[in-house]
């Protein structure tokens, strides 16, 4: 077991080194001038030439995957491209890992405990209906729910629900400790405005674990354990809720920690509709050519942290995988891939 | 009395030729429930009902409305730079090229598509056409390179196995947008665009579908790795083994036909996520360019994209719930199809398994 998870780690540690030298190798082969960053869309060539030098873009890939690595290991992601030299100080790319990692975290640790609370009561619900025309009409129903694209539902949601109906805000995010600088802040409005982002995941992973709930409950309903408990005369909310429901559920932990990729990919839609300033939205703005530029430290400090909690997610899966449930692992969830 | 009355009555002999006895098959037992299934038939309908009006109802209408999905009506459009409404006749500019305005009109059935003045329903259904190419062969794509990868994984077990995984869990870490950039901003795209599979495919249809497969054929693979590893020990594989196949011929015969339930279920379920895919792919802004529709690109035609949410703000809301509503409808209801089919086709296969 020990050899197992050394080997594992090593292996994954591999894994995210790949992905970074992935990363720059891309990245070379998009044609764009770094140095714009610095010195505007008009600049002549000359000062373009000079910027990029100040940046290292102009120097050879193995010295610049070399100083990267260099750097990492002593965990500093580097400067933001479009704040170095800049006299009023340069923007660290760690901090704003973090920064926009702990919005990203709101709104996906919201979005899952919403998730639980729709899926498993319904999925449950449906196992006891089984066959029933409730049973019918909430599976129909969620898969309704992820028959559109998440981003088309989030605006949707934020067209009628926020600007229509005015039952929350449009978009824009309030931190959970006020910092006192902010206008906003505290309990009440970090989860009003996360609230339609919470919605808009939950409903499009909503019918998965919705569905998982309910196969696994049909499955636990008919083992000898749940009679015996019937035979005692247990009620059967605490056959359901005590017995059942806790084998059920349990793989769904597994499935989770399996999803986190694709959810990450999911919080790029999320956050763009709703206004947040998540991971999702750095991925965008270090990517998107004329906003930002090819901002290659933000990508990287991206790649490199959006990588670790993927492959950590599937290590941690694959070091419990008999301790849970190891079932589960292969049942995946293809309705949910998307991109990331 | 009534025993006496049936001993009275006269006995029939059996019939001394044997009843034909018709032995049903798997596949038509599969064939019955499916068609027995009023949720699976229904989608089937559907789903085929869209594919035929995708690929032969596109070019039929613009046949008898006389105008192609690209084609520019300035007339469509007006002085706010909102679109025409539907059922619109629109003064037809291809008819007259030089001076004075066109006496002749055409007709726009769902109205403008927007600040250019094209035609929706026309853009609709071509868009359909790409987006339904790209998911398809998106799905062949992913499902070839899933049965290839799994099977290997799980027939050779040992150091493979373990690199199958590795490499899964590499396209699951990897950044699929820092890749869609590249695509967006490089040569290859270009070239790729320029690939229709001799005009079989629209244009940068080909890219699209190859990303998208590239990067989802994980899960059909751990599918076939888990389904493969169950088959291979069982007692058919080992009596072949014992009749003297070989190994090809036991991959070939015994285990490849019973992977085709499974991948008939989430080939159709694979397709349902493709199209969202697509469609969110160049809602973002990289994926299918313009002025080739498809059902994505007519969602950012109306908010911009996610990456540039430029043009949403002239339109009147009427207009923009109106402009939204065809495409997400058409997504809606694909996708919704496909994914009651896919649902369908796993209860005619696996009766016993109640879900």
């Amino acid at each position: 077991m020990l050899v197992f998870a050394v080997r594992r780690i090593v292996t994954a540690v591999m894994l995210l080194l790949l992905l970074t030298l992935i990363t720059f190798v891309i990245f070379y082969r998009i044609p764009a001038e770094p140095g714009r960053i610095l010195v505007g869309e008009k600049a002549p060539m000359s000062k373009v030439r000079e910027a990029n030098h100040k940046l290292g873009a102009d120097r050879p890939l193995p010295e610049q995957y070399g100083m990267f690595l260099w750097r990492l290991v002593r965990g500093d992601l580097g400067v933001t491209w479009d704040t170095v030299g800049d006299p009023q100080g340069e923007q660290h790319v760690r901090p704003l890992l973090l920064d926009s990692a702990g919005v990203t975290a709101s709104v996906l640790i919201g979005g899952v405990v919403l998730l639980i609370l729709i899926a498993v009561p319904l999925g449950s619900l449906a196992a006891l209906r089984e066959g029933t025309p409730l049973d019918r009409l909430s599976t129909v129903a969620v898969i309704a729910c992820v028959s559109l694209p998440p981003a088309v539902v989030g605006l949707l949601l934020k067209t009628f629900v926020a600007r229509e109906l005015g039952l929350a805000p449009q978009d824009g995010y309030c931190n959970l400790v006020p910092h006192g600088v902010e206008l906003c802040g505290g309990f009440h409005d970090w989860a009003a405005h996360l609230i339609l982002p919470w919605l808009t995941f939950a409903l499009f992973f909503g019918a998965l674990y919705m569905g998982m709930t309910r196969t696994r409950m049909i499955n636990e309903l008919g083992q000898p354990y749940v009679r015996t408990a019937r035979a005692k005369g247990a009620g059967e909310l605490r056959v359901v809720g005590r017995h059942a429901l806790r084998n059920a559920i349990l793989p769904l932990v597994t499935m989770l920690a399996m999803d986190v990729g694709t959810a990450l990919g999911i919080s790029v839609y999320v956050e763009t509709v709703f206004g947040l300033p998540g991971l999702g939205s750095l991925w965008l703005h270090s990517l998107g050519g004329q906003i930002g530029g090819f901002d290659l430290p933000v990508i990287l400090g991206l790649v490199v942290f959006t990588g670790l909690i993927v492959i950590v997610a599937n290590l941690a899966v694959d070091l419990l995988y008999g301790v849970i449930d190891p079932r589960v692992r292969e049942a995946g969830s293809v309705r949910a891939t998307l991109v990331r | 009395m009534t025993r006496e009355a049936q001993s009275d009555g006269v006995i029939p002999l059996p019939d001394p030729r044997p009843e034909r006895v018709h032995a049903h098959g798997y596949w038509e037992f599969v064939l019955r429930r499916l068609l027995r299934d009023r949720a699976a038939m229904v989608s089937l309908a559907t789903v085929l009902a869209i594919l035929l009006s995708a690929f032969a109802g596109a070019p039929i209408a613009a046949r008898l409305l006389g105008h192609g999905p690209n084609d520019i009506f300035p007339y469509a459009v007006d002085e706010n730079r909102n679109p025409a409404g539907p059922m619109t006749r629109v003064p037809d500019v291809n008819t007259h090229v030089h001076g004075g305005p066109p006496e002749e009109t055409t007709l726009f059935v769902l109205g403008g598509d927007g600040s250019l003045g094209r035609d929706e329903l026309l853009r609709v259904l071509y868009g359909g056409r790409v987006s339904i190419e790209v998911a398809l062969g998106a799905t062949i794509i992913a499902l070839t390179i899933g049965v290839l990868l799994g099977s290997i994984a799980a027939l050779a077990g040992g150091v493979v196995d373990a690199a199958v995984a590795r490499l899964t869990e590499l396209a699951m870490a990897f950044p699929v947008l820092l890749f869609l950039m590249l695509l967006g901003s490089s040569s290859f795209a270009d070239t790729m665009d320029t690939f229709t599979l001799w005009g079989l495919l629209d244009q940068g249809v080909a890219s699209i579908a190859v990303l998208i497969g590239l990067f989802t054929w994980f899960y059909p693979a751990r599918l076939v790795r888990a389904e493969m590893l169950s088959l291979k020990t069982r007692e058919f594989v080992e009596a072949a083994r014992m009749t003297g196949a070989g190994q090809w011929r036991i991959i070939r015969i015994e285990l490849l036909p019973h992977l085709v339930p499974m991948l008939m279920v989430y080939g159709s379920l694979i397709m349902a996520t493709n199209i969202i895919l697509e469609a969110s792919i160049t809602f973002l802004g990289v994926g299918i360019r313009l002025p080739t529709a498809s059902w994505g690109s007519l969602l950012s035609n109306t908010w911009g994209t996610l990456l540039d949410p430029y043009n949403a703000f002239y339109l009147v809301p009427e207009k923009q719930a109106l402009l939204t509503l065809w495409p997400s409808f058409a997504i809606f209801v694909t996708v919704l199809s496909f994914n009651l089919l896919g649902d369908g086709i796993r209860r005619a296969f696996e009766p016993e398994r109640r879900s």
